[in-house]
C-alpha cells in the first residue's frame, strides 16, 4: 500500500504530456507554466508545447503609473511566443496594454521589423481561435493571413487594422481559408481593404460581427460587405457612423442590426430568414429590397417606425415587438 | 429524488451496465451514469457492452470513486435537461443555485484524497474520458503547484532534478522572463 503522502514515486512526471498540459493550462498563468521547465529534463519539453496560449493583462493602477508593468507584460509575451515550440495552437489570446515602441520610426514602415507576435501569426501556427486586444500607442497593425485560424476576435483601441497582402509565390494561399467567425470591435479599419478581404480571402466565413468600428479614410466612406458564404451578420455602429453600407450576402440567414449607419444602407440577402432591427428604420435610407420577402422571424426593438419595416415583407411567421411606453403625468 | 422506478425516469433507469474493474469486481450502474465516460458511451453505441465492460486499467477502489462522481454529476446533467416549465423561472434559478452549491461541496469533499489516489483518479478519468473529472483533478494539482518555486514543487512531487548545472543555467536564461 502506498503511504498517504503518495509514496516516494514521481507520479506526476509519469503523466502523459496532454494531461500535464491540462494541469499547466489550469494554472492560468503562462509564466508559472514556463517556470516548470526548470524542474527536470522531462519538464523542459512540456510547456513549449502547450496547445493554448493566453496572456491576459490586468492593470489595477492607471495607465501611466503602471508603465513598467505594461513593459514587463510585453516582454513576457514576446519571450513566450519566441520560445513556444508547438506546431499548432488551438487558442492564442493576447491582450497588450498601451505601449510606445522604442523606435517609432520602425512602425509601420519597416516590413522586416522583428515583432514576435506578428511573426507568430505569420508562422500559421494558430489553428483555432485568435483573440487580440490591443490598446493605444500602436501604429497600424498589419495582420498576416492566418490560414488555419477558425475564429478571430479583434479589439484594437487605437491601432488601425490592416491586412497583409498575400505575397506572390509566398507560402500558402494567403487566404483566411479556415476562418468561420470574425469579430471586430472598436477598431479603426481600412474599409476598402476589409471589404476586399471579406470578398475574396475568406471563402468559408459564416459569421461576421462588426461592433463600433470606425473607418480610416473618411473620403472613401463606403463599407462594402460581400460574401458568398456568410450566414450571419451583426452590426452595431457608433452613433456618428454615417458611411454608406452595402451588404451583398446571398446565403445570409440572420441579420442583426443594433445600430446601422445613419447614412444609406442597402442589404441584399435573398435567403434572409431572421431579421433583428433595433433603432431607427428609415425607408428612404435603409433599403432591404434585395432581401428575402418571407421571414421566419422579425424582431423589432425600441420605437422604430415598425410598420414601415413590416411592410418590406410579404410574410412574417413570428413577430417579436418590444415597445417602450412612457408613463405621462 | 423519488423512489426507484418513478414515472419519467423509467426508461433511463431500465438500462443498466456492468463495469468490471482490473481486480474483477463488478459494478452495476445506470446507463446515464456510465455515459459520462465518453469511452463507455462509444462502447454502448457500438453495442459491445453485453457481458459487462472490462476496465483493465482501473482498480475497484478507484472505480468505486469514479462511479460515485459520475452518479452525482449524472443527476446534475439530468436535472438540466429535464427542467420543464412547471416552476416559475425564479423558483428554478433558486433550485439550480442550491444544486450547484451542493455539487461544488461534493466536488470539494471528493478531492479530499491522498496524492496517490489523486493520480489514480487522473489516469482513470483520462482512460475513461470523463472531461469533468479530469478537469477537476487536474485543477487540484494545479492549485497545489501555484505560487511554488521549482524546488518546492520538486520536493512536493518527488521530482528528481536530473539537469546538469549547465542545463539549469541555460533554462533559467531561456525562461528569465517567467521568473521576473
Amino acid at each position: 500500500m502506498a503511504s498517504d503522502s503518495g509514496g516516494s514515486d514521481d507520479r506526476i512526471s509519469d503523466l502523459p504530456d496532454h494531461i500535464l498540459h491540462t494541469i499547466l493550462l489550469r494554472l492560468r498563468d503562462i509564466a508559472a507554466a514556463a517556470r516548470t521547465s526548470a524542474l527536470s529534463r522531462r519538464w523542459r519539453r512540456v510547456w513549449p508545447h502547450l496547445p493554448e496560449l493566453c496572456f491576459p493583462f490586468r492593470c489595477a493602477a492607471g495607465v501611466y503609473t503602471c508603465w513598467s508593468e505594461s513593459d514587463k507584460h510585453r516582454r513576457r509575451v514576446d519571450a513566450a511566443l519566441a520560445a513556444h515550440a508547438a506546431p499548432a495552437v488551438a487558442l492564442l489570446d493576447i491582450a497588450l496594454p498601451r505601449w510606445v515602441p522604442a523606435h517609432p520610426q520602425q512602425y509601420p514602415e519597416d516590413p522586416d521589423r522583428d515583432d514576435p507576435l506578428l511573426r507568430f501569426l505569420a508562422s500559421r501556427r494558430v489553428a483555432g481561435e485568435l483573440r487580440l486586444t490591443l490598446r493605444g500607442g500602436w501604429h497600424d497593425i498589419v495582420l498576416p493571413p492566418c490560414e488555419r485560424a477558425t475564429a478571430i476576435s479583434l479589439y484594437f483601441n487605437g491601432p488601425v487594422l490592416r491586412f497583409q497582402q498575400p505575397l506572390p509565390g509566398g507560402a500558402g494561399s494567403g487566404a483566411f481559408a479556415a476562418l468561420a467567425s470574425l469579430r471586430i470591435k472598436r477598431t479603426r479599419v481600412d474599409a476598402r481593404e476589409l471589404g476586399e478581404v471579406l470578398f475574396s480571402r475568406c471563402p468559408n466565413l459564416k459569421e461576421l460581427f462588426l461592433k463600433r468600428i470606425t473607418l480610416k479614410d473618411q473620403d472613401n466612406n463606403v463599407l462594402s460587405i460581400r460574401s458568398d458564404s456568410l450566414e450571419r451578420l451583426e452590426m452595431e455602429m457608433c452613433v456618428g457612423f454615417d458611411a454608406r453600407v452595402e451588404v451583398f450576402a446571398p446565403r445570409m440567414k440572420i441579420f442583426v442590426s443594433r445600430r446601422i449607419s445613419s447614412g444609406d444602407a442597402r442589404i441584399v440577402a435573398p435567403r434572409l430568414l431572421e431579421l433583428c432591427w433595433h433603432g431607427w428604420f428609415d425607408p428612404a435610407r435603409h433599403d432591404l429590397g434585395g432581401g428575402g420577402r418571407h421571414l421566419q422571424r422579425l424582431k423589432i426593438a425600441k420605437n422604430s417606425p415598425a410598420a414601415q419595416l413590416i411592410r418590406q415583407f410579404y410574410s412574417i411567421q413570428e413577430l417579436q415587438l418590444t415597445l417602450q411606453v412612457w408613463k405621462v403625468g | 429524488m423519488a423512489s426507484a422506478g418513478s414515472g419519467d425516469e423509467k426508461a433511463a433507469a431500465a438500462a443498466m451496465i456492468t463495469l468490471i474493474s482490473s481486480d474483477n469486481e463488478k459494478f452495476e450502474v445506470t446507463e446515464a451514469t456510465a455515459t459520462l465516460s465518453q469511452t463507455i458511451r462509444h462502447m454502448i453505441e457500438d453495442g459491445c457492452t453485453d457481458g459487462g465492460v472490462p476496465l483493465p486499467n482501473v482498480t475497484s477502489k478507484i472505480l468505486a470513486r469514479v462511479i460515485e462522481y459520475c452518479k452525482k454529476h449524472a443527476t446534475a446533467a439530468a436535472g438540466e435537461e429535464g427542467s420543464s416549465s412547471s416552476f416559475s423561472d425564479a423558483a428554478f434559478l433558486e433550485v439550480d443555485r442550491a444544486f450547484l452549491e451542493e455539487l461544488e461541496e461534493f466536488d470539494d469533499a471528493f478531492l479530499e484524497v491522498d496524492r496517490a489516489t489523486l493520480f489514480d483518479l487522473i489516469l482513470a478519468a483520462n482512460y475513461l474520458d470523463i472531461k469533468g473529472l479530469l478537469n477537476l483533478t487536474c485543477q487540484k494539482v494545479a492549485d497545489s503547484v501555484k505560487g511554488k518555486t521549482p524546488e518546492q514543487i520538486r520536493e512536493m512531487y518527488n521530482i528528481v532534478n536530473d539537469l546538469t548545472p549547465e542545463e539549469e543555467a541555460e533554462i533559467r536564461r531561456e525562461t528569465q522572463w517567467a521568473f521576473e
